[in-house]
């Protein structure tokens, strides 16, 4: 079930409506029920691997928690299960590919190992990962296990945040679901307008460009750089919109629950630098891979050269993550070398300041925005080829679907940056989150009748549900 | 509660009015005056044109015959209604709408084999919501039949007008005229010409595709015009000719003995990529060589009719 379909705007209620008026006590059942469902609409017999990824992290977190002698062997069993699900279901025809293809280029005798026909699970990145994060922090003994299966089974795939995130840490998560929770309508109303908001990001701005990026970016030989230019700076609001659109509607509706998500998104083409920006842009996996691997390859705290292995290693496991392509991993890999010149250059200039900060701004996210080019490109070779053209062949702009599908997502671009540089400034001026409800109420209806009028409702499923 | 309740339903109420106000402008803009940009050849295709030829079809058709050589040449008003990224049940849809006005003398339909197939998926069909309940019947009725959820959401203007007030707003604060007055499109010539793409796979034709096709057949000889079914040229090269959803056309063709002509494959034009934009679309030039085509086979077509 998509957030922007119309089976959700008719379960969202539905859900909202039962769970306040079911007593506390038979909440988290509910809830786990409508999470089944909501997962099970799109495949049905998949659900049977986030039930066993529960059940597998549930026990193993159980006996690292309670069998001191063998907590381990229990956490290296966990994470190998779960991590070869993964490996099998994202990376096995990506692996294998690669693997042909090396012994292809060695020489080697062409071997018949059969490419896997299974569909990649929706989400399955993200739920394994939270319920990684969760053994491993038992493991660190950061929080006590989870004694009530049905409780630890909601967390695994709690609706809101189930196929896209944000990725949420059990010690945040887990103990709201043993809380009881009180009607606020002042956060109902709060997570209704993060939702709107949201759907303005994903249906106005992402679904408004997708087309125009679409068009470019899948027939690279017919386009000239300015074309490229122009598409590129569209996906980087593509992606942003997209992911921080899904993110925000995610946590508006768990707010409308009473759950507070974590945040994701924290205005990050705003980003004073790439290593600001990994402190703004999909949080909760930035710091979900800071606290699980960075951390425990030693971080910062051992020699600069270990430090920027550290660095490189993280980004390049990051972009992994992402996806079964060479692409990512070279994505991962431009993040990871400027995370590096960052620290360098820190260190050789410590605290003075070299540019101005609009500069250091723009200057980010045109780095962002290269290394988007190769998230976004079919093929490494295919990147290469744009990024050539973009320095080199500066022809006709191709228009897509007409001058309005380009000024129509820069008009909309420009509302979401004023919204962005407000918000990072702390500007007081709301309209949507007016407290005078004559001011915030027809704010509110004016966003959603911009959204109804801008919004392209075949924009399709979030570009994170493939990860 | 009682502030989520308040707060909720004056949201919902001021939207409905904002709907049914902005709704009643827009559909009377539609009724009253011509739609800019890119949705004016559609726009005087559903409302205003009569010519004796009536070319419909996709983009290939837009970019492909320039109706002034057919004028010229056969000395019979045309009009170009290829409309781009468009398919089968929208093609039906504009011969009805012609035809709910006036009788055209000739109808040529174009568009590529691999409409037929059913990789190729229905068309922009979503471009006609504005003029959903403005009084064109077959509209209608294809909105009528779509999903229960579209037809939920086209109760609210504000969803049938999206993207295109914004189209309106722009184009009237811009106005460009890109498109010729008889719908013609003049594609530019490329700084580099494109080469031939090899096809691996052709479907079969969809059965509701045929259908189509056959109703359309149907609708055009009862009221005694001349239908021309061709395929343009391209630059693609397919595994097997004819293709097999070409050939089922060309059956259906014969056998209520309309013209077909199968130009994909026209060895002239696959010998010269100057003549094309890309791999599917002839550029001006290439325009204009195959509207003089098309010129002598309607010549000879005419002269039959007259006959």
């Amino acid at each position: 079930m998509l957030f922007n379909s119309l089976p959700f705007l008719l379960f969202f209620p539905v859900i909202c409506l039962l769970y306040w008026l079911t007593p506390d006590r038979y909440r988290n059942g509910l809830l786990l029920i409508a999470s089944y469902y909501f997962y099970m609409s799109w495949e049905p017999a998949y659900a049977l691997l986030i039930l066993f990824t529960s059940v597998s992290t549930w026990y193993c977190g159980i006996k690292i928690g309670n069998d001191e002698a063998h907590r381990s062997l229990y956490i290296k069993l966990c994470l190998a299960i779960n991590l070869l699900i993964l490996f099998f279901f994202k990376y096995y025809n990506f692996a294998l590919d690669s693997l042909l293809s090396a012994f292809s280029f060695m020489g080697v005798v062409k071997l018949d190992i059969p490419y896997s026909s299974f569909l990649l699970p929706v989400g399955i990145s993200f739920y394994t990962f939270q319920s990684i994060g969760y053994t491993i922090d038992v493991y660190r003994k950061e929080i006590k296990p989870e004694k009530n299966f049905l409780t630890y089974a909601l967390f695994v795939s709690f609706f809101p945040q189930l196929v896209a995130g944000p990725i949420e840490r059990a010690k945040n998560l887990l103990p709201q679901f043993h809380q009881k929770h009180f009607f606020d309508g002042e956060g109902f109303i709060d997570g209704l307008k993060m939702m709107i908001w949201g759907y303005f990001m994903k249906l106005c701005i992402a679904g408004n460009v997708a087309p125009y990026v679409d068009a470019v970016y899948n027939n690279v030989p017919n386009h000239h750089g300015t074309s490229l230019i122009l598409a590129s700076f569209f996906f980087s609001f593509q992606i942003f919109c997209d992911f921080g659109g899904y993110s925000l509607i995610a946590i508006g509706t768990a707010r409308c629950l009473g759950y507070k998500l974590m945040q994701n998104f924290n205005h990050p083409y705003l980003s004073l630098s790439v290593k600001d920006f990994w402190h703004r842009w999909h949080i909760s996996l930035s710091s979900w891979f800071g606290s699980y691997v960075y951390i425990s390859l030693g971080g910062s705290r051992c020699s600069r050269w270990k430090h920027c292995r550290n660095l490189m290693v993280t980004m390049l496991a990051s972009g992994v993550w992402h996806g079964a392509n060479w692409t990512f991993v070279f994505w991962g890999g431009i993040h990871g070398a400027f995370l590096v010149v960052n620290t360098l250059y820190s260190r050789l200039v410590g605290g003075r300041k070299l540019l101005p900060r609009f500069l250091e701004i723009v200057a980010t996210w045109l780095v962002v925005t290269f290394a988007w080019i190769f998230f976004r490109a079919n093929s490494l070779t295919e990147a290469f080829a744009i990024v050539g053209k973009i320095l080199t062949d500066h022809g006709d702009l191709y228009e897509g679907e007409g001058v309005p599908s380009i000024v129509l997502p820069l008009l909309m671009i420009m509302i979401l940056m004023v919204k962005e540089i407000k918000d990072e400034l702390n500007i007081r001026l709301a309209l949507v989150h007016h407290r005078n409800p004559w001011i915030s109420i027809p704010a509110t209806a004016l966003l959603v009748v911009i959204i109804l009028l801008c919004a392209e409702f075949n924009s399709g499923k979030f570009i994170y549900f493939q990860f | 509660m009682r502030k989520v309740i308040f707060f909720i339903l004056s949201t919902i109420l001021l939207v409905v009015m904002a709907d049914v106000i902005l709704g009643y402008w827009s559909i009377s803009y539609v009724k009253n005056h011509h739609l800019p940009g890119r949705y004016q050849p559609l726009d005087k295709l559903i409302k205003d044109v009569d010519t004796d030829i009536l070319l419909i079809g996709n983009s290939l058709i837009q970019n492909g015959l320039n109706p002034q050589i057919l004028e010229d040449s056969l000395g019979m008003t045309c009009y170009n209604g290829g409309i781009a990224g468009q398919g089968l049940d929208f093609f039906e849809t504009m011969v009805d709408c012609a035809l709910q006005r006036y009788t055209p003398r000739i109808v040529v339909l174009a568009f590529r084999p691999e409409e037929m197939g059913e990789n190729v998926g229905a068309g922009l069909y979503e471009v006609l919501r504005p003029y959903y309940h403005t009084g064109y019947g077959s509209i209608d009725e294809h909105f009528d039949n779509v999903s229960p959820s579209e037809r939920f959401l086209l109760k609210s203007s504000l969803y049938r007008f999206n993207i295109v007030w914004a189209r309106i707003l722009i184009y009237s604060l811009f106005d460009r005229t890109e498109y010729t007055s008889n719908g013609f499109y003049e594609s530019k010539v490329p700084s580099v010409f494109p080469v031939i793409r090899t096809i691996d796979k052709v479907d079969t034709a969809v059965k509701w595709k045929m259908d189509c096709m056959e109703r359309i057949i149907q609708k055009c000889q009862k009221r005694g015009i001349k239908l021309c079914v061709c395929f343009p040229p391209s630059l693609l090269k397919f595994p097997c000719t004819p293709v097999p959803c070409a050939a089922a056309v060309e059956n259906l063709c014969k056998r209520y003995g309309v013209s077909c002509f199968m130009d994909y494959v026209n060895q002239d034009f696959l010998d010269a990529p100057e003549l094309f934009s890309d791999n599917a679309h002839l550029n001006i030039n290439g325009a204009n060589v195959y509207s003089r085509l098309m010129a002598s086979r309607l010549l000879r077509l005419t002269v039959n009719v007259e006959r």
